[in-house]
């Protein structure tokens, strides 16, 4: 090790004969954005498919009345540990890996802030899943009671005290949680900290990517929203462990105390999960329509206005608590505002698409069909927005539907999108076309049969969470509707799989910029070196690599 | 951007596995909780082993190690420009459907619009009384029977008599509706595509109508019988035209968006009305 400029330096051999041992030490002690990314994308891509196994034998019992395929306790389980899984396991995970791998990128940074503190994120993260997941096989061994959580994925007291949760599933739940909402925060810290300090030369608030502005609106709702989620589950720690009784209703604690908690964090996790789909369809319409963003400014003030919202909308997951009309009121109105900023969104990607010259690839696919689902996710929502709505449907299949339009049509579809797009980017090779449009066209198709039909079963009166249900009630044909999509949606991520092991075997080169695209991610070589660029970029509009192709009539004469 | 191809190494962060382990002792010492008090000893020793090591990662001095620069051959190359010239969209040009709300109607076209339908309305309607029941009161009863039970009132007694009170009932809400949709058509009917009379007298005759059987059969499901739906939609299209015909008249004012900012901020004295054209 030797020392120069002030800084601890250590060689690195390179281009040796290296065995997996050494690829695997690189991976684990590796502290650089990109590869952190790709941990996160991954890691989430395995939960997902944990997940959705979850949510197969769901479906797999709910396709015929009266089955008896699944146990009614393992049921519980089972969608407690679906709706874990995929908001804390496999959303987060993903918005964090494409933030930690493109921001540095698309600002024209090396690395992160806290490139440290980014590689403890994603450990505490991969840690707090493996801490969840442990509970199917550590809390019946050493306490003999239970398995997996059973709890739902937002907890709600006073089934979570000791008297209505034995065993210790529930406090693999809240330790899971709490561990990997500290990856969560450090993330955030990072993302934050990044897009403020370390911008290239040039490179304004005014001209960073929209990609960058959503992320930070997300990071600003992760700060916010997540230490009150910690602060809830440690008070709920003390409540399991210590005696305290902060929800625990019958020695003056108070059990709505912690539903408000609970969704002062989890209706900001809706766009802390939702905006970052709306980051990636900002990425990816414009390029895909060969046009530049319509209303850039307005974009960003729509993002702005959804996070400063967002914090306030909370209780509407809570009509059917008892609130009072004026609060009622309140959150149905400020709830209702949040329809204007997204209907601003949805506007502009349609006016980018409009007089474009559209190219119908794989992530423009995802994306335009995200727009439709989102409009209906939104039109769902404002319909959930009226508490007299709520009080007749909560609790229903159509409140599941509404929010797997938001998740799966909003969120999952960028997601796909964003996967095709920067895929070739993150490791050099294409991804298969043909497949790719086997996989949107089967998940597409599946996706509707099970969503769409979910709330008619809703509106028809089908309960939640229920494990089964008599065959006299008309919900049998819905059910197994809605259970057929689920096997083809299941063929469709299998495509996706299969895209993404025949892109490594094939190893159809990307070379740097496949898409004709316009931000600074697609100047350097995919994938891009350790340090992103040899030199920072200097940029002077917001597509910098469509001012050095057309000289003639750069951007910055326009913007 | 600019190369720098003097480099041959650039300086990074160095990796560690400080951080994994670190996070790696705070788990096991959370889930000490959930297993066994041994879990919280050793997790606390490898997480003050891992913050031991993070630590001396960055002081005294932060640890670095050069990365060599790519080989040109794999570098991405230098950015061309690209012949294709660009084609820049132009609002309101041929074939562009975009129309910038440049010009508006003023509200008293709309008001004279609806009065002018209005009239138009109870023309047809009169028309209708005296040809079905031989009374022109027949449609002004037949509209107040349906409305006056939604205010608590009891509909006429006699359909063909004229009776003061349901014949000023009937009017207040027939002009205020009549007003109110005058004022809709001024705003909207410019906006659409081809000509208003169009709009006006055809497709929202058949809006309205369809609208009107969907809500009278659900406020009232008695009324809806009631009603003579060939001549609601010729009195619809009566007002239709009508309006349409005001509104296509009339000269619209120039919003605010085609003055200059000093006419806007009024330091500048701007023409209020007529024609964009005329003040250009």
């Amino acid at each position: 090790m030797a020392s120069s400029e002030g800084l601890s330096v250590s060689t690195v051999p390179k281009d040796v004969d290296r065995t997996w041992l050494d690829h695997m030490h690189e991976w684990v002690s590796t502290v650089d954005h990109k590869r952190l990314g790709v941990l996160y994308i991954f890691s989430g891509l395995f939960f997902f498919i944990l997940g959705g196994l979850e949510a197969t034998a769901m479906r797999a019992q709910l396709a015929i009345p009266a089955n008896d395929l699944v146990e009614p306790a393992e049921f519980n389980r089972l969608f407690t540990m679906h709706g874990t899984t995929m908001v804390f396991l496999v959303g987060m995970p993903i918005v964090t890996g494409f933030g930690n791998y493109l921001i540095p990128l698309m600002i024209g940074a090396r690395d992160m802030a806290f490139p440290r503190l980014n590689a403890w994120g994603f450990w505490m993260f991969f840690f707090g899943g493996i801490v969840l997941y442990m509970s199917y096989f550590a809390s019946m061994g050493l306490y003999g009671a239970g398995t997996a959580p059973d709890v739902g994925w937002f907890a709600y007291s006073p089934l979570t005290g000791r008297a209505f949760s034995r065993g210790n599933a529930t406090d693999y739940w809240i330790l899971g949680i709490l561990i990997s909402g500290f990856g969560s925060m450090s993330g955030a810290i990072n993302m934050l900290t990044t897009t403020l300090t370390m911008r290239c030369p040039g490179m304004t608030m005014r001209r960073i990517p929209l990609f960058v502005w959503m992320m930070l609106v997300v990071s600003f709702l992760m700060l916010l929203a997540l230490p009150v989620l910690t602060a809830a589950q440690v008070m709920l720690l003390f409540d399991r462990f210590l005696g305290a009784h902060f929800f625990d209703t019958q020695a003056g604690g108070d059990a709505v105390l912690w539903q408000h908690f609970f969704w002062f964090f989890g209706h900001p996790e809706v766009y802390i999960l939702i905006v970052p789909g709306f980051a990636y369809a900002s990425e990816i319409i414009p390029v895909f329509s060969r046009k530049v963003i319509f209303g850039y400014v307005t974009m960003v003030a729509a993002s702005i206005c959804i996070g400063l919202v967002a914090v306030g909308v909370w209780a509407h997951h809570m009509f059917t608590v008892g609130m009072g009309r004026g609060l009622d009121i309140w959150f149905a109105i400020i709830t209702m505002v949040v329809g204007i900023p997204t209907g601003i969104k949805l506007f502009n990607w349609i006016a980018t698409m409009y007089g474009g010259k559209i190219r119908f690839r794989v992530p423009m696919l995802f994306a335009i069909a995200f727009i439709g689902q989102f409009l209906l996710a939104g039109l769902t929502g404002i319909m959930l927005s009226g508490a007299p709505f709520t009080w007749q449907l909560s609790d229903s299949y159509f409140v599941v539907a509404h929010f797997h339009y938001v998740l799966i049509g909003g969120l999952l579809f960028t997601v796909f999108g964003a996967c095709y797009f920067w895929f070739p980017k993150m490791f050099g090779w294409m991804m298969s076309e043909r497949l790719g449009l086997w996989h949107f066209v089967l998940f597409f198709i599946g996706f509707h049969l099970t969503f769409t039909t979910m709330h008619i079963q809703g509106l028809l009166g089908m309960p939640r969470r229920i494990y089964t249900y008599e065959p006299d009630r008309g919900w049998a044909i819905w059910n197994a509707i809605t259970s057929a999509g689920v096997v083809l949606q299941g063929l469709g991520v299998a495509f996706f799989l299969l895209a993404i092991f025949m892109a490594f075997r094939q190893k159809k080169p990307a070379g740097p910029d496949p898409w004709d695209a316009w931000t600074l991610e697609w100047s350097t070589s995919s994938p891009p070196p350790e340090y992103n660029f040899l030199s920072l970029p200097e940029v002077r509009s917001r597509r910098p690599l469509w001012d050095l192709k057309h000289p003639e009539d750069p951007d910055w004469e326009h913007e | 951007m600019t190369e720098n191809e003097e480099k041959e190494s650039l300086s990074l962060p160095a990796s560690t596995a400080a951080p994994l382990f670190f996070a790696f002792g705070l788990v096991l010492l959370l889930a000490s909780l959930v297993t066994n008090v041994i879990f919280a000893y050793v997790g606390a020793v490898i997480a003050v082993l891992g913050a031991h090591g993070w630590w001396r990662e960055m002081l005294p001095r932060e640890h670095i190690e050069p990365v060599p620069v790519q080989p040109l051959s794999e570098r991405a190359p230098e950015i061309t420009p690209q012949p294709a010239s660009v084609e820049h969209l132009v609002v309101g040009e041929d074939g562009h459907r975009v129309r910038l709300p440049l010009e508006y109607h003023p509200y008293a076209t709309g008001l004279r619009a609806g009065i002018a339908g209005g009239i138009a309305m109870a023309v047809v309607g009169g028309i209708h009384g005296l040809v079905a029941a031989g009374s022109v009161w027949a449609a002004f009863n037949g509209f107040a029977s349906i409305v006056m039970p939604l205010f608590g009132a009891s509909p006429p007694p006699d359909m063909l008599s004229f009776h003061p009170g349901i014949m000023v009932a009937a009017l207040g809400v027939h002009i205020a509706l009549s007003l109110l949709i005058g004022i809709v058509y001024s705003s909207v009917l410019p906006m659409l595509p081809g000509h208003p009379r169009l709009w006006g007298g055809i497709v929202a005759p058949i809006v309205w109508t369809a609208a009107g059987w969907a809500a009278v059969g659900l406020v009232t499901p008695d009324g809806a019988g009631a009603v003579s739906w060939g001549w609601f939609i010729a009195s619809q299209i009566a007002f239709g035209l009508v309006a349409g015909e005001v509104v296509s008249r009339s000269t619209p004012v120039r919003t605010l968006q085609s003055y200059t900012l000093s006419g806007r901020a009024g330091l500048e004295a701007t023409p209020a009305q007529g024609h964009p054209e005329d003040h250009s």
